[in-house]
């Protein structure tokens, strides 16, 4: 067939004049399409590169001594080997912590697994240094734990310890949702298949499960690794001396005032994070042998033995008792005058919060809530975009939000602060900046869970849209966007929480007028008035909690009217 | 005039990724004639989905020319071809109900309100879908949504109806009702009709004109009866149902006729395509119903295998080298015979057919 290929075009429908008449078939998308990729090159692409020419140009201009200086200093490579210390600890314990969890979940008898998946995701839900916190007022110098039940005087919980099981706990929950994703999606059958042949559940599980979940685990180790390089909020509140890239690039620029070791640390901290990114994107996700059909297959519990089942179940609960006495601490601190000294039963912090503090908390639940809707919106359009219109220049769209996605919360918020000081982009200090930061950083989300969602509808049903007569606008609005409803709602929930509970990057952007409740919690935590910290904790998580359930409630409302 | 032309389209799909490109269309001309129904045939990878797809307007001809009506629509967007189409998946919008899938074309030809409801109504009664008007496509049978999928199509009043496949997903008894009504419908309703399938007894039932596909090349383009019985290739033959192709050798020439004989058997073979000359071989297609089981039959083989179908039985026999399929009607009055018994039948009664000879090339 590679011979008649080479036919030659006699009546002249020349490839771009088709792509000329495909855009001119719908200029309304196209309009939108333009406008979108101009807002990924000035909100993501732009931010990112002036972090990465001030980096390499500094202020004044090419100085190669002075990058060599900034390079030279120890403070930089302890800080690179610290992340990626960290980094590696965490992937490796979190995965591990998730695969038992959603093997013991999705294949054994383990007694209480509702509750266990549960208490599992209230980690995805939570402000990011909840954890730091409870360690703070459990294991600190005056901790629940270390000074009143063991009398220990100088107990020393910053560092790394203390910071690798915060991200553990943390993290688990991405690593347990991705591997029990995988395992819930692979049929059945094989296992049967093995086990008709007499294979023993130890062969099944070593020569079949557990090859055929190995993208979802090195997956989990890639996405928990750049997590764990990017979190912000614990090493700040517990690293003490153990540095991050993240957190010495913040003190240099918000302490030091030196814009140019800021730009080069967040730059350090792209590489990796860019490479872990790119091995998941290009090789991982090639390996998966699992394909999508959109049904789950019925799953059969089979591994009932109860030398498997115990230990699962105990380290299972183990996990889940940590994660619960984590959190008990932080309400049980809310409600506690002077945690360390005095143990009485208050509501002062609530009032505190209530009568003095509740604008951050209004700012928050304003910005997030602008950002969330334009986040989903944009999210369904781009993926729609991406995968069923080739409009030329596609791929700026496609890799930039990819870019901001795998780009650290640090290097967006110096770039930000660096892009937009001056005309005409002048938007330090506004809600916009913040709103904008909120919207780049988890747009990528809802572009996934869009493109999933895509591709499980069959092609044919906008096709019968068009030759119906509609135009592909029309086609996207009242075909294409009410089936991407479970995306979009996807989409809302993941934006909203992670824009409520972000720090990271808008640390660097919040300003007197817009400050946030997490960058609030942050500073009682560092004041060390932990009872109001907590306080603020409890209400950030039960506002999340209380949206995400009216969102399932109205969400269960649509399906049940379909 | 003709409804529909194509005239020397080809389509090239490049290569992605390193993955060769196809010339899945080649050189293909074809009319339509207004009112009838004209059924693309051929297995898989033919090129007859893409020529749907190009008269639709999904895919764009790399050359050559579609004219509907007159006008040139190589390049005129689907949504401005005034054309309807059925699905092989149906389709169906799943968030909207019967009449919101109906109503769908009809609001974007922003028709009337009272006149969009007089269609609506027409067609759902028509269809026998009334009752089921305001439920979702997901509460109905399989016959039912191919019902709405062609209401759909067909109430905005479509230049042409394309169908792709659309029986494919129904069982076998369904498949038969449906393909009836939807044959029914179009004559009654008119409508200039390209059909697309790989089932050839479909093809034969619906069709006013069958076009054997292959390789993206028309190999065959006739009535259902002509393409049966006069194939000009052993594809087509064997395309279009069962097929004995045998090797006859030529005894004599008379005009348009030529005697000839298999494996001891004489018949006589029609000459319009083929000029052969006395003494050649020459392949002919022999159905296996057309070979006469009888007693006094002229010709006797060793029956090989027996395969059971409930309205017949098929026995595959060797002559002379040649495998050879002849089908017993009459089974149920003597019975089924078994594999090693010899059958005596003779060619008393068939209708052989020359080929050409193949063409290397495909």
């Amino acid at each position: 067939m590679a011979a008649s290929t080479n036919i030659v075009v006699r009546s002249g429908i020349t490839p771009l004049a088709y792509r000329v008449r495909s855009i001119m078939a719908d200029p309304w998308l196209f309009g939108i399409f333009v406008l979108i990729s101009l807002s990924v090159l000035i909100f993501a692409i732009l931010p990112i590169l002036s972090v990465l020419k001030l980096a390499i140009l500094g202020q004044e201009g090419f100085d190669p001594a002075a990058i060599i200086s900034n390079l030279s200093s120890s403070m930089v490579w302890r800080a690179f080997g610290n992340t990626l210390l960290l980094g590696a600890t965490s992937a490796a314990i979190a995965t591990l912590a998730g695969f038992a969890l959603a093997f013991a979940v999705a294949r054994t008898s383990m007694p209480g697994k509702r509750f266990v998946h549960a208490v599992a995701l209230l980690p995805v839900i939570s402000p990011p240094f909840v954890m730091a916190l409870a360690i703070l007022i459990l294991f600190g110098r005056s901790g629940l734990i270390t000074r009143e039940l063991l009398g220990i005087r100088n107990s020393n919980i910053y560092g790394f310890h203390s910071l690798v099981l915060i991200q553990v706990l943390a993290f688990t929950p991405i690593a347990y949702l991705n591997i029990s994703g995988m395992l819930q999606s692979l049929d059945s059958a094989l296992e049967d298949a093995a086990s008709s042949l007499g294979a023993s559940q130890w062969t099944i599980f070593k020569r079949l499960t557990l090859p055929l979940t190995v993208p979802a685990i090195l997956s989990s180790v890639l996405l928990v690794f750049v997590k764990s390089i990017e979190d912000f909020g614990n090493p700040m509140v517990i690293g003490g001396n153990y540095n991050t890239l993240a957190v010495e690039a913040y003190s240099q620029l918000i302490g030091y005032f030196n814009l140019e070791a800021g730009a080069l640390l967040a730059s350090l901290l792209l590489l990796p994070s860019l490479l872990a990114f790119m091995v998941h994107r290009y090789w991982v996700s090639r390996k998966s042998y699992v394909t999508v059909t959109g049904k789950p297959g019925v799953q059969k519990i089979r591994i009932v033995s109860p030398f498997v089942v115990w230990p699962l179940t105990v380290l299972c609960y183990g996990l889940v008792a940590t994660i619960i006495l984590f959190y008990a601490t932080v309400v049980a601190v809310s409600f506690t005058k002077l945690p360390g000294i005095d143990w009485s039963f208050t509501i002062d912090h609530y009032i505190g919060v209530f009568s003095a503090g509740l604008r951050p908390l209004q700012n928050s639940l304003v910005l997030a809530g602008i950002a969330t809707p334009i986040t989903a919106l944009l999210g369904m359009l781009i993926a729609y975009i991406l995968t069923r219109r080739k409009f030329p220049g596609s791929s700026v769209l496609r890799w930039g939000t990819l870019l901001s996605f795998a780009a650290p919360g640090t290097i967006l918020g110096i770039g930000y602060i660096s892009v937009f000081n001056t005309a005409p982009l002048l938007l330090t200090g506004t809600a916009a900046i913040i709103i904008a930061a909120m919207v780049v950083k988890t747009l990528q989300v809802g572009i996934e869970a869009g493109s999933n969602q895509l591709r499980q509808i069959d092609k044919s049903i906008e096709e019968a849209a068009s030759i119906l007569g509609a135009s592909n606008t029309r086609t996207f609005a009242q075909v294409t966007l009410p089936l991407l409803k479970p995306a979009f709602f996807t989409a809302f929930a993941y934006a909203f929480t992670r824009s409520l509970t972000t720090l990271s990057a808008v640390i660097f952007l919040v300003s007197a007028n817009w400050s946030l409740i997490t960058v609030t919690i942050l500073n009682q935590v560092e004041t060390l008035r932990l009872g109001l910290a907590a306080a603020y904790c409890v209400i950030l998580i039960a506002v999340v909690l209380v949206v995400l359930g009216l969102m399932q409630f109205a969400l269960g409302r649509v399906a049940n009217r379909g | 005039m003709s409804s529909v032309v194509f005239k020397e389209v080809n389509k090239v799909f490049p290569g992605v990724d390193g993955h060769p490109g196809s010339h899945a269309v080649k050189n293909l001309n074809l009319s339509i004639a207004p009112g009838t129904l004209v059924t693309l045939l051929g297995p898989s990878g033919c090129g007859k989905t893409t020529t749907l797809r190009m008269l639709a307007g999904f895919e764009t001809p790399t050359d050559g020319q579609i004219v509907m009506e007159g006008h040139d629509i190589t390049t005129t967007p689907v949504n401005r071809r005034g054309i309807g189409m059925v699905f092989q998946s149906y389709a169906l919008f799943p968030h909207m109900s019967v009449r919101e899938n109906v109503a769908f074309g009809l609001k974007v030809l922003k028709l009337p309100q009272d006149e969009m409801d007089r269609r609506i109504a027409e067609i759902l009664d028509l269809m026998q879908l009334s009752p089921f008007a305001d439920r979702a496509p997901a509460q109905l049978s399989g016959g039912q949504q191919q019902r709405v999928a062609l209401a759909r199509a067909v109430v905005i009043a479509p230049k042409v109806l394309l169908f792709d496949e659309p029986l494919s997903n129904l069982d076998a008894q369904l498949r038969e009702r449906m393909r009836d009504e939807l044959r029914m419908l179009q004559t009654r309703l008119g409508i200039t009709s390209l059909y697309v399938t790989h089932d050839q007894s479909e093809a034969m039932a619906i069709s006013d004109r069958v076009v054997v596909m292959r390789n993206g090349v028309i190999e065959q383009d006739g009535s259902p009866t002509d393409i049966y019985a006069r194939p000009r290739t052993a594809f087509v033959a064997e395309f279009m149902g069962k097929a004995n192709i045998l090797k006859a050798r030529l005894l004599r020439v008379e005009g348009k006729q030529a005697h000839a004989r298999i494996a001891g058997g004489d018949i006589v073979l029609p000459l319009e395509d083929v000029s052969p000359a006395p003494g050649d071989e020459i392949d002919c297609v022999i159905r296996p119903e057309q070979i006469t089981l009888s007693a006094d039959g002229a010709l006797t083989a060793e029956i090989q295998r027996v395969v059971f179908q409930g309205g017949y039985a098929e026995y595959l026999v060797n002559l002379d080298g040649q495998r050879c399929s002849i089908v017993d009607y009459r089974q149920h009055s003597h019975g089924v015979r078994a594999v090693g018994e010899m059958l005596r039948f003779s060619f008393a009664d068939a209708k052989p057919w020359p080929l050409a000879p193949q063409n290397p090339a495909l």
